[in-house]
């Protein structure tokens, strides 16, 4: 082990990025969930499937099992681990290669467990080592609210207010603000260590801050590898906006911001919901290696937190 | 609502929805003639794309918004003597009111309702906190809505909508109706695993029996029982109506065609293409027995939108303390300009040296010109019979396009050709500068004029403190028009292109398309002297194209143009007329002009031809 973290349950992806067995194989945890992709038969897909193999890990699919299953799976752990010590139990998430919706299913899972079991949360990532963004071509977007966090208002005559996490994909943003066509918008910048991710985000977005989309006052950066600052920054916005607006959160780019997103989106409750953009394109799928670089987030889940 | 904390940008500095009415009608510009209509007591629906206005207008028709009007609302609220009931909706909480029609009663539904009854209490405020002097116009009598009144009204009303209010006032009611939204909320989760919803709601919530009108019917009745202010005419106001649950939309729209409480008014906004709308008056089209009109906010024609685009750049001006003679002594002249200089065409004229340089430059238009005797009708232009006159001004704006973006070329076997200039990044949109062209190119839409006239506003202050007495230069002018035009074929760029082709495309590579057709028409190897700006849709359009094209013009990236006896709304799209939005006139090199059209199957099916500077983005825009 690299590194001093260790929690009692870690959950996993099993994918065919490099970096996706990192995380495991670098932190210590009593029992193990892995989550399965399924038909990614490249890059390091099968060396990470023979690792958690051997390495005796339950694994259930990520994509096709029920939200009950991996709630059931979960549960059962927490049983077990519950036996064992009076303590929250600490529950590593690695979101380093999970998809969103993945993501977004898991927590939304804890969360109801929360109120069973006492929980502290570990997010866990490792950022990727630099690589150009995919080649993208044709491309349109469409809206979808992430199941579970659609939120639910009682001010409908409220303005609407929409928070953005930046990526690669070209002008999503601007879909955003179109489709939305919201009273303020404010966007998420993701630093990197390397100065050419920031470079890449910008030039995929380059309408929102050449065409004045957004005020200079409406983009705030954050590093990718500080989620504490990050959380501060979303929760606290996000809080002043849902007084006076709807909210809708839109999480593009790292992971962490959708992690984020999405425990923000759960804990402040109705008006606020998490949409998911979709970009249709013809992209080349790439691996990504993950740096020697280990960042985690801890949240603790306390019962009946979420305002109604 | 304070909203303080909201920055204007290029979307929000023209978004109605978040502004107050009173905050509406201290900017507001009516439109020429169309505010004049919509404050009659007939039903109307609005139709035009985004930023055409239409939340706005509906927002002014809203009691505090006329009494907060200087000046104008005091004349306008006599005539409409009816008070509006604002209801809003936007995309982002359409999933709360998905209703499903398979289901009688539905959780949507019923949230959607009890929306509309949030609007109607807070139109009973509006009421309530109006003045005695507009309360004598409205009701004839300037008798208050006190507190008896309104305990009286919140007893008999909460009952009718089966509602427990804790507090006997009009805020008591609103709580009441959200804390039913609250429950309709838990109901969804409650019956996701309920097979009968309906039956399921009936027996959790009864009251999803209740349909909006007959509630406001009886909100009406309980209003005019109670104060004694009987007559009164209430309006509904339903903006981005092709938001609400379909039976909704159809009840709506079903009420506007026959009999109705004359008591209540609809008027609805809605983008230009709807299917509720098509499918419910599709076979009623032009029955004079029609209890609605339609009014349309858009401009097919460059000259109808144009005097209320001077009204509202005149507006931004003055907010900004900017006193100006006319436009084009802050803009400037515009190269397309000039046609009524009476010496434009005599032997020194700008249009006669545009033409003698084109013929020196374009074999094709020399051609035209030695089969027309150009040359000489030119020269004896004072003389030339009307008929003549006007030929020849027919070819001026596409003379001047081919004149700005062509040059010419000898090949190798020292033949003259032409070839389309390299004209990139703002020096192309120079082009599109100046009075009258740059405010042509926002087609007469609030938004596209605020969002581009506001910064030359401030330019303008920041000049005349400085004592500069010119106009805007036209290299500011130009890389605001850039700005927007290029803003705009982002979004375009964001919404799908449905095709049966194999990779996905976006709207952007079919307006590019078109563009890129008319662009060849304009300026392509051939002069035409009147190119086609302009395309027909078949009747055999596929479904496919059909959404693609409802999207294209429910964005404004293209222009409904109506046959002259034709209705202004779309009841489909087969064999109608459209043009491109003007604003994208800079990025395929085109002159603002409305000419004949080309079958859409022959721009679909026309080979691709390489053209020039057709690119995403000009030169210039893009930054690393």
């Amino acid at each position: 082990m690299s590194s001093d973290i260790s929690v009692d349950l870690l959950i996993y992806t099993v994918g065919y990025e490099t970096r996706a067995s990192y995380v495991v194989k670098n932190i210590l945890s009593k029992e193990h969930l892995a989550l399965r992709h399924e038909q990614t038969d490249m890059f390091s897909y099968e060396n990470n499937c023979s690792y958690s193999e051997s390495e005796g890990h339950p694994m259930i699919r990520a994509h096709t099992d029920s939200e009950e299953k991996i709630y059931r799976k979960i549960s059962e752990s927490l049983k077990v681990l519950e036996r064992k010590s009076d303590r929250a139990n600490v529950i590593g998430l690695d979101i380093s290669s999970m998809q969103k919706e993945i993501i977004s299913c898991v927590i939304s899972q804890l969360f109801k467990l929360s109120e069973k079991f006492e929980i502290l949360l570990k997010i866990i990532y490792t950022t990727g080592q630099y690589k150009s963004p995919p080649e993208h071509s044709g491309v349109y977007t469409d809206f979808h609210p992430i199941k579970g966090l659609e939120g639910w208002t009682i001010y409908p005559e409220n303005p609407l207010s929409v928070v953005l996490g930046l990526g690669y994909e070209p002008d999503q943003a601007v879909g955003v603000l179109e489709y939305f066509d919201p009273s303020g918008s404010w966007a998420f910048v993701p630093l990197g260590a390397d100065d050419r991710f920031l470079a890449d985000v910008k030039e995929a977005n380059v309408s929102l801050w050449d065409f004045h989309l957004l005020k200079k006052e409406s983009f705030l950066n954050y590093p990718v590898d500080q989620p504490g600052l990050l959380y501060s920054e979303i929760r606290g916005l996000v809080d002043v906006l849902r007084r006076k607006s709807r909210v809708i959160i839109i999480p593009a780019g790292p992971k962490i911001f959708s992690a984020i997103a999405i425990l923000v989106a759960l804990e402040l409750g109705d008006e606020v919901s998490l949409w998911r953009a979709s970009s249709h394109d013809h992209i080349e799928i790439t691996d990504t290696l993950p740096t020697d670089k280990l960042v985690q987030f801890d949240y603790k889940f306390t019962v009946h937190q979420r305002e109604i | 609502m304070s909203t303080d904390f909201y920055n204007p940008s290029m979307f929000e500095t023209n978004n109605a929805r978040h502004k107050s009415p009173e905050e509406v009608a201290v900017s507001f510009v009516p439109p020429v003639d169309i505010f004049e209509v919509l404050s009659t007591k007939n039903n109307h629906i609005l139709v035009g794309p985004r930023g055409s206005g239409k939340t706005t207008l509906l927002k002014m028709l809203t009691l505090k918004a006329l009494c907060n009007w200087p000046q104008q609302g005091v004349d306008i609220l006599p005539k409409t003597s009816f008070i509006g009931i604002f209801i809003t909706a936007d995309n982002g909480w359409q999933v709360q009111i998905n209703d499903d029609p398979e289901e009688e009663y539905s959780i949507g539904y019923s949230a959607f309702t009890t929306h509309v009854l949030i609007a109607f209490v807070q139109a009973l405020i509006d009421v309530r906190d109006t003045s005695s002097k507009n309360k004598e116009v409205l009701f004839g009598a300037p008798e208050e809505l006190n507190a008896d009144h309104e305990a009286q009204l919140v007893k008999i009303i909460s009952e009718a909508w089966e509602l427990s209010p804790s507090i006997l006032s009009f805020d008591g009611i609103k709580l009441a109706l959200r804390r039913r939204l609250i429950q309709l909320k838990d109901l969804k989760s409650l019956s996701k695993n309920e097979k009968k919803i309906s039956e399921f709601l009936l027996k959790e919530a009864p009251y999803v029996t209740k349909h909006f009108k007959e509630c406001i019917s009886f909100g009406i009745e309980a209003f005019e029982a109670v104060t004694g202010h009987h007559g009164c005419t209430w309006a509904f106001l339903f903006d981005e109506f092709e938001i609400a649950p379909r039976r909704i939309q159809q009840d709506v729209l079903e009420n506007m065609r026959g009999e109705s409480d004359g008591r209540i008014l609809f008027k609805v906004a809605l983008a230009p293409y709807n299917e509720t709308f098509i499918d419910t008056f599709s076979s009623h089209q032009s029955d004079p027995t029609h209890d609605y009109s339609v009014v349309p906010l858009w401009h097919f024609d460059k000259k109808t939108g144009a005097e209320f685009s001077e009204d509202l750049i005149m507006k931004l001006f003055q907010d900004e303390d900017i006193k100006v003679d006319t436009l084009r002594s802050a803009l400037g002249s515009s190269v397309f300009d000039g046609d009524k200089d009476t010496d434009a065409y005599g032997p020194d004229g700008h249009i006669t040296a545009i033409l003698h340089n084109l013929y020196d430059i374009d074999p094709s238009f020399k051609s035209y010109a030695d089969n027309n005797g150009l040359k000489d009708k030119l020269e004896n232009w004072s003389d030339l019979p009307t008929a003549q006159k006007a030929a020849i001004r027919k070819i001026r704006s596409v003379s001047i396009t081919r004149n700005l973006f062509l040059k010419s070329k000898t090949d190798t076997s020292g033949k003259v050709t032409t070839q389309k200039r390299s004209r990139k990044g703002e020096t192309r949109h120079i082009s599109y500068s100046g009075y009258s062209t740059i405010i042509e190119l926002c087609e007469g839409n609030p938004r596209a004029l605020i969002n581009l006239f506001s910064p030359i506003a401030r330019e303008l202050k920041r000049m005349r403190q400085s004592n500069e007495k010119k106009h805007v230069p036209k290299e500011f002018q130009a890389e605001k028009i850039r700005y927007a035009a290029n803003a705009f074929r982002s979004l375009l760029k964001t919404r799908e292109y449905k095709s049966e082709a194999d990779s996905p495309r976006s709207l952007l590579n079919l307006i590019d398309k078109i563009g890129e057709y008319f662009n060849d028409q304009c300026i392509g190897e051939a002069f035409h002297p009147e190119p086609k700006l302009s395309f027909s849709v078949p009747s055999n359009l596929s479904s496919n194209l059909t959404q693609t094209l409802a999207r294209a013009l429910n964005s404004g990236a293209i222009i409904y143009v109506p046959d002259a006896t034709a209705d202004p709304i779309l009841n489909s799209l087969a064999g109608k007329r459209f043009r491109l939005n003007y604003l994208l006139a800079a990025s395929y090199q085109l002159p603002i002009l409305l000419n004949a059209e080309a079958p859409l199957s022959s721009i679909l099916h026309r080979e691709s031809r390489k053209t020039t500077n057709l690119s995403l983005f000009d030169e210039g825009a893009k930054k690393q």
